[in-house]
């Protein structure tokens, strides 16, 4: 940019080619070398961005300056600006050798800002229709063509004033230092924001700016410093109308960024010949270089009004297909009602509040904000206050740029959210973030289904989510009606269900309304994609006809069945009321065609809600296999592995934050012991001699005891068995043997199962007493042979466990059924 | 397999030479008499411990005493 102008020298880079070389075809190469060689730009390495980046990330990317202020694309526009400007004054002054030189340097840069854009159209065709592509192209050629005639506004005017130190005179080689001059600017007049360009692109542009950002840019443009006020009759027809760099740099900006411009600043008078060379002392208005004088001056009328509706038109359909429709039907619609909004706050603060959960598990405790402060903070701040916020310093940047390559939608879910909350607290929430909302509000209300279906019944919280889940239909219905132009889904459901619902289909009109909300829910790529195949599955059913036998023709001639196109109808209408309604989607239209296109004869199928589910395996070129059974089989097995899929999906999902916070408080809780242990272990350490002699006592101590209550209980059962044969012997004759064998073969079958909460003790006492007598029976298998409520009763009147025991070795009820059975 | 060497004489010696109270020897000295083999093996385990821990009481003295090692 220090380039002089006696080097007169290729224009692109100090060692391009000369101006009078073969015109070839501008590349990567071409724009790199462009920026090497400015100073003050941090080459982005274009190659190596475009072939590795989303999306989504990557105009945001390729145009991100070392400062993170300016933008190769803002600095690319900026130096169209610039040379522009100063070859008009040359060419005022009637210097065509100096006027030439920058009309070259300013179509180089042209060039330049020209490729960016195709590289983002590149990149983004997987979004964008071809056509809407070429039309983004076409209004960025238009757009600097345009700005080759002059006005080449670069964005929101701050300070008006410029003074000569800023502005170098042109008639002074030695001040000619333009890149000097281009930082002055840019001090002067601010650099566009990159993340206002590359969300722009990226997302929709609100209605507001679409309209009101194109038609305000333009009369922020001040009046020129050389004639600010003298030739108020020489205004142009359009003027205070948007030129085409406002209205193309505005279609790239995203809506509450948008600057709006004080009344005060429109110019009283837009210059329509060229100026005059500055004079050194005058102040001039920034402006002065994007004014329109300079430019081919007697097109501008004819070509302002169409270049803004063609860019306006571009705009709403690249961004949106059915946009500009749903347009005009939005303003007729009212508003969200107030209990929507507040679903919607809710959900998006609790979705936010998860998100920055996750980022504070990530960043770790020390550097991470606490989750009210942080949403407080994100409430209602731009993009780039939203990105400073979260990205904080240097370091937490890089940590979550790092972190973003592992989990990438992070910032998009972040981001979103904080949009879409900022959004709803406009008095108008926004077209588009309708439509996004519909879309956040069915994803939200799938996951948690989700988690409903995770959760055991009986759960207390499913109700608590079953709440949320009615809350977010309600609110998406609300939202639809809206986007439909203020229609209520009742009547639209109703007309639609006159339409098709003539092949005895029976399906309520509310079932049918929730159908139609959730296919609000709406995603373009999906959609063209399943579109075609619609279109394939049209013909493969149509060319059907011509193959089906004779036998199978028949029944449908009797429905006036006569050729293929007919036999399609038939088809639908046998499977699309009925299917959309029990599949609550209409995406089953394109479950019967692409079933068709996979070979199956969807006409013979049972339906049934699992078939959604079993379209996107096959839709993605899943089994081969063919109708009947196998088929059958086939979508049952694959209904089983989504719905295990689902539930560990939002299990993983659920338990994800609190894995995270288990690792950690585990962790705390292992260095928490450790510290316990080490503590005492230091404790032992210090302890007396008369102490430690002391626990190794009580431990020997223990020991014997214990084993003399053994010898001793031992003897007692000795004792007290001596006396049970006594008692058992005396007048009867019982086989002490053979009864305690009965017990432990578990013979006595006759007797109540034990119950109630003394089971186990009481099975654990009569194991023990039985198994002093060299009878081994777990207090398990007793559990089974011991009535405990007789036992109960023996004991109330005092009765020993003994003496209770004795009765029921004498008694031996057990014998005697087995007694009885046997006779 | 009965141990050849726990007979109750043996046992006796045993239980004097442990490092327990006086009244446990009695009463376990009392009763050899009538334990049986099983008995006999269990109670010899009881004093192996209590010979062990009183190693371990030792040594455990020894290491605070000497502040060389931490437990």
């Amino acid at each position: 940019m220090s380039d002089k102008i006696e080097k007169s020298e290729p224009l692109i880079t100090k060692d391009g080619p000369a101006p009078e070389a073969e015109p070839k075809e501008f590349g990567v190469e071409d724009v790199k070398k462009y920026f090497v060689n400015q100073p003050d730009f941090n080459e982005p390495g274009l190659t190596e961005i475009s072939d590795n980046v989303s999306d989504g990330e990557f105009f945001k990317k390729v145009t991100t300056g070392k400062d993170q202020k300016n933008s190769a694309y803002d600095l690319a526009v900026q130096d169209v600006v610039q040379y522009k400007a100063l070859e008009n004054q040359y060419r005022g002054k009637d210097k065509q050798v100096e006027a030439d030189y920058y009309k070259t340097k300013s179509e180089d840069a042209a060039k330049v800002v020209e490729f960016l854009h195709k590289l983002l159209i590149e990149k983004k065709k997987g979004d964008f229709d071809e056509i809407d592509a070429e039309k983004v192209v076409e209004a960025v050629k238009k757009d600097l063509k345009r700005g080759s005639g002059g006005d080449t506004e670069i964005g929101p005017v701050e300070s008006p004033i410029v003074t000569k130190e800023v502005l170098p005179n042109p008639s002074s080689d030695e001040n000619l230092d333009f890149e000097k001059a281009r930082k002055e600017l840019e001090k002067a007049y601010g650099s566009p924001s990159i993340d206002t360009i590359s969300e722009g692109v990226s997302r929709p542009v609100t209605v507001e700016t679409a309209v009101s950002g194109g038609l305000e840019a333009s009369p922020s443009t001040p009046a020129s410093p050389e004639a600010p006020e003298e030739k108020p009759a020489d205004k142009k027809p359009d003027a205070g109308k948007p030129s085409p760099s406002d209205l193309a740099r505005e279609a790239f900006k995203k809506a509450p960024d948008a600057t709006p411009v004080a009344p005060e600043e429109k110019p009283a008078a837009p210059e329509t010949r060229p100026a005059p060379v500055v004079p050194e002392a005058v102040p001039v208005t920034p402006p002065v270089v994007e004014k329109p004088p300079v430019v081919a001056v007697d097109n501008v009328a004819e070509v302002q009004e169409p270049e803004m509706d063609m860019v306006k038109n571009m705009r709403r359909d690249v961004l949106e297909g059915a946009e500009e429709r749903v347009i005009s039907e939005y303003e007729k619609s009212g508003d969200l009602s107030k209990q929507s909004r507040a679903v919607l706050d809710s959900e998006i603060n609790l979705d936010i509040k998860n998100v920055h959960r996750q980022f504070t598990l990530l960043w770790a405790q020390e550097e991470a904000k606490s989750d009210g402060e942080f949403r407080d903070l994100v409430k209602g701040l731009d993009n780039d206050a939203k990105f400073r916020l979260i990205w904080g310093d240097e370091k937490m940047r890089q940590r979550a740029l790092a972190d973003m390559e592992k989990d990438k939608d992070y910032l998009d879910r972040l981001g979103l959210r904080a949009d879409l909350s900022a959004d709803l607290q406009k008095d108008r929430v926004p077209i588009e973030t309708q439509q996004l909302l519909v879309n956040f509000c069915a994803k939200n209300a799938k996951r948690l289904e989700a988690e409903i279906g995770a959760l055991p019944a009986g759960d207390k919280k499913r109700e608590e989510i079953q709440k949320r889940i009615d809350g977010l239909l309600n609110t998406q219905k609300d939202l639809v009606e809206g986007i439909k132009g203020g229609k209520k889904l009742e009547e639209i459901a109703e007309e639609e269900l006159r339409a098709t619902g003539n092949a005895g289909i029976t399906v309520s009109k509310e079932e049918y309304v929730k159908a139609i909300v959730v296919d609000a829910h709406v995603d373009r790529a999906a959609k063209a994609k399943k579109e075609k195949q619609v279109d394939d599955a049209k013909k493969r059913i149509t060319d059907y006809w011509d193959s089906m036998p004779e036998s199978e023709k028949k029944k449908y001639r009797e429905r006036n069945c006569l050729d293929g196109q007919a036999f399609l109808q038939c088809v639908l209408d046998d499977t699309k009321g009925q299917a959309r309604a029990e599949n609550r989607g209409m995406l089953t239209d394109n479950v019967v065609f692409a079933l068709w296109s996979a070979g199956y004869e969807t006409h013979k199928i049972k339906w049934g809600w699992f078939r959604h589910k079993a379209t996107m395996p096959l839709l993605n070129g899943g089994s081969e296999t063919k109708s009947g059974d196998e088929f059958y089989n086939l979508i049952k097995n694959i209904e089983a592995e989504n719905n295990k899929k689902t539930r560990e999906d939002a299990r993983k999902e659920q338990s994800k934050i609190s894995e995270d916070a288990y690792d950690l408080e585990k962790k705390q809780h292992s260095e928490k012991v450790r510290e316990i242990v080490l503590r005492e272990m230091n404790g032992v350490a210090n302890f007396s001699r008369e102490r430690i002699e002391g626990l190794y006592e009580n431990v020997k101590n223990r020991l014997v005891a214990e084993y003399l209550e053994g010898i001793e209980r031992k003897e007692r059962g000795a004792e007290d068995m001596k006396d049970l044969k006594e008692k058992v012997v005396k007048g009867k004759r019982v086989d002490f043997t053979k009864v305690l064998g009965d017990i432990y073969n578990r013979r006595p079958r006759g007797f109540k199962k034990l119950d109630g909460e003394d089971l186990a003790k009481e099975s654990k006492v009569l194991s023990k007493f039985l198994g002093d007598y060299g009878v081994r029976v777990g207090a398990g298998q007793l559990q089974g042979i011991i009535n405990l409520e007789e036992y109960k009763k023996a004991v109330k009147g005092k009765k020993s466990f003994l003496d209770y025991m004795l009765d029921l070795i004498i008694k031996q009820p057990w014998a005697g059924a087995s007694k009885k059975k046997a006779a | 397999m009965a141990n050849l060497f726990l007979t109750s004489e043996n046992l006796k010696k045993a239980i004097q030479g442990a490092e327990i109270s006086q009244e446990q020897k009695d009463v376990l000295i009392s009763k050899v008499a009538q334990m049986s083999e099983e008995d006999k093996t269990n109670l010899l385990n009881v004093l192996k411990q209590v010979y062990v821990l009183n190693n371990e009481k030792d040594e455990v003295i020894k290491k605070i005493e000497n502040g060389l090692e931490k437990i």
